[in-house]
């Protein structure tokens, strides 16, 4: 199979560290230049990448580079459609950011844009290719816990918006500035936006689509941003399990422009934990574990270090497959429209203070 | 299943060396037989080993391994194992060995051991076989610094945390998958699936997995003979 030649344009979003090692190890591509949209994260590049050409603007890399064939969209929100419209009208294949927008009119036309030019557009959700997912599904379909009653879900995280600060802008990450309530002073954009894998992973775990919600956000731990940073959904799916999802910030973090070592102030940066309860069974689920631990630089904390995390490679795999063999992404724009349609649904609920049917 | 994913990686990754394997004790490539060292290819072994190399620790004081394991498993595979942890994760040679086993109808089943390293650091292991067959290893791996410890196991827990538990009417499962590229491989066949693709690609490593073997049996000849003297015995490179 010809190597994909693949570009990343941005460089902005908390994703993209991620692209570095397999972008330089997959045989299956050729990773021809990046696009940074600012200074900052241009001199992180730098001192990350070596050898790989750098470009001021999105234009400038694709037009010294028509042999460009697809591109990770590594960029904040409010910038996707600019960014697709960019890629589709050259016919460059396209990997996006786990929210491609929260616009509904914006995603439609995004969709139509995709289509027309008939480039692959694959959704960044890369629990699909975590290992322990993968085999929780297994146990699921394989009838081991029965017919499944309720589905619990956290993704919580540490606050990137010190390292990455448009998660903090409400126009870059929600899109524009929706306030989250009469009478709060927070807007729209927060943890929410950060964290869709689970609003996903229940439709893709049950076969079904979400019929109400509700969603309360509570006071946030860091009382100077300006979004939401903590929040609990709970609901029904049509075929009657009942949900409960926590995509909060609740891991408290320190301050740092740059993630590193010692970003953590609660001992774990990030953890998604599934409880599966059916009619014969239950299954617990740490996606994420089992770690190593340790106590010691930068701040002597009591500190959860990564062991498993290579979602990456398989996520990769299935995009230069998609491109390669005319496939349909797992997670395509029209799948994951409907994730996109919910997670505005959490934000209607939040404002609305009542409970929201899909 | 094994050598069906070798060759998976073998041929995403463009590796022109044909490797055999014909369990986790060794692969064959070129016709000759390397033995595998599989945990230095487990996750949670690489990131104890990063984090003591890293700067996020100290200076090295004591290095604690636990290994209780099913009783179909040999007591000295496991002791050979354990004494390859705390090499490779110190990157301190053993040069001292005291051993206490016990055995029990004939069979060594348990063992106590010191260990002392060229840097140092003092190794103390607690090994058995003394677990029901067909239940999984209970290890751990903790190292004691200056500036803190590094631990394969959560604090407070004894036991290894997995990330999937069923409990159904069927009786309960566990699983911990580790690897979404070795899939359907458990840790211990991943990390050795893992061994061999490195030594098929990296001729170093091949000479390095037969350094480290010769050097593994002179450890297990000295705790066979601390064991039977019951006194210490030193492993000087001139000396074994």
């Amino acid at each position: 199979m010809e190597k994909l030649k693949i570009a990343m344009m941005s460089m902005t979003h908390g994703h993209t560290r991620k692209y570095y090692q397999v972008l330089k190890e997959n045989p299956k591509l050729e990773w021809i230049a990046v696009s940074t949209a600012n200074e900052d994260v241009k001199r992180i590049f730098l001192n990350s990448v070596e050898g790989i050409p750098c470009y001021d603007s999105d234009e400038a890399m694709l037009d010294a580079h028509p042999e460009i064939e697809a591109a990770v969209l590594a960029s904040e929100n409010s910038e996707h459609l600019r960014q697709m419209k960019l890629c589709a009208e050259r016919g460059i294949h396209i990997l996006s950011m786990k929210i491609p927008t929260f616009d509904m009119e914006e995603y439609d036309e995004m969709i139509r844009l995709c289509e027309e030019r008939r480039v692959v557009c694959q959704i960044e959700l890369e629990l699909h290719y975590n290992p322990v997912v993968r085999r929780m599904r297994e146990l699921v379909e394989a009838g081991k816990i029965g017919n499944l009653l309720s589905f619990k879900a956290t993704n919580t995280t540490l606050s990137p918006v010190w390292a990455f600060p448009w998660q903090g802008v409400p126009e870059k990450s929600y899109g524009r500035r929706v306030p989250l309530k009469d009478g709060d002073p927070r807007f729209r954009g927060g943890a929410l936006c950060d964290h869709p894998h689970i609003f996903d992973l229940i439709r893709h775990v049950t076969g079904s689509e979400f019929e109400s919600l509700y969603a309360s956000a509570a006071p946030n731990i860091r009382p100077d941003i300006e979004e939401e940073d903590m929040l609990n959904i709970v609901g029904r799916m049509k075929n009657g399990v009942v949900f409960s999802l926590d995509p909060s910030w609740s891991n408290m973090e320190e301050r740092l422009k740059v993630p590193g070592p010692g970003w953590e102030v609660a001992p774990k940066r990030m953890e998604v934990n599934l409880i599966l309860c059916g009619d014969r069974g239950t299954i617990m689920t740490d996606c994420f574990g089992p770690n190593t631990y340790h106590n010691g630089a930068p701040n002597d904390r009591y500190t959860v270090n990564y062991t498993y995390f290579d979602e990456w490679v398989g996520l990769i795999d299935e995009f230069v497959d998609n491109i390669r063999l005319d496939r349909l992404p797992k997670i395509n724009l029209r799948w994951h429209r409907e994730t996109v349609r919910v997670m505005n649904a959490v934000y209607d609920s939040i404002a609305s203070g009542r409970v929201v049917t899909l | 299943m094994m050598q069906e994913k070798l060759d998976l990686l073998l041929e995403k990754y463009d590796v022109p060396a044909g490797a055999e394997m014909s369990g986790t004790d060794e692969v064959i490539i070129g016709g000759r037989a390397y033995p595998l060292l599989p945990h230095r290819f487990e996750r949670r072994i690489t990131e104890l080993k990063k984090m003591l190399g890293d700067g996020t620790t100290g200076r090295i004081s004591a290095v604690r391994c636990g290994h209780v394991s099913p009783c179909t498993v040999p007591l000295y595979g496991l002791i050979r194992r354990e004494f390859d942890i705390a090499r490779f994760i110190t990157g301190q040679e053993i040069v001292g060995v005291t051993a206490f086993v016990r055995a029990e109808n004939g069979e060594d089943r348990a063992a106590t051991l010191i260990a002392e390293m060229s840097g140092g650091a003092v190794c103390s292991m607690e090994i058995a076989d003394t677990l029901p067959a067909g239940e999984g290893h209970i290890d751990k791996h903790e190292v004691i610094t200056g500036r803190g410890l590094v631990c394969d196991r959560v604090v407070d827990s004894q036991i290894p945390a997995q990330s999937v538990y069923l409990y159904g009417e069927s009786g309960d499962e566990a699983y911990t998958d580790v690897d979404y590229e070795l899939y359907g491989l458990d840790q211990d066949e991943a990390a050795a699936v893992r061994c061999a693709f490195a030594l098929a690609k990296d001729e170093g490593l091949r000479a390095e997995a037969l350094s480290n073997a010769e050097r593994l049996d002179k450890l297990m000849a000295a705790v066979k003979r601390s064991a039977e003297s019951r006194e210490r015995v030193s492993v000087g490179s001139d000396e074994v």
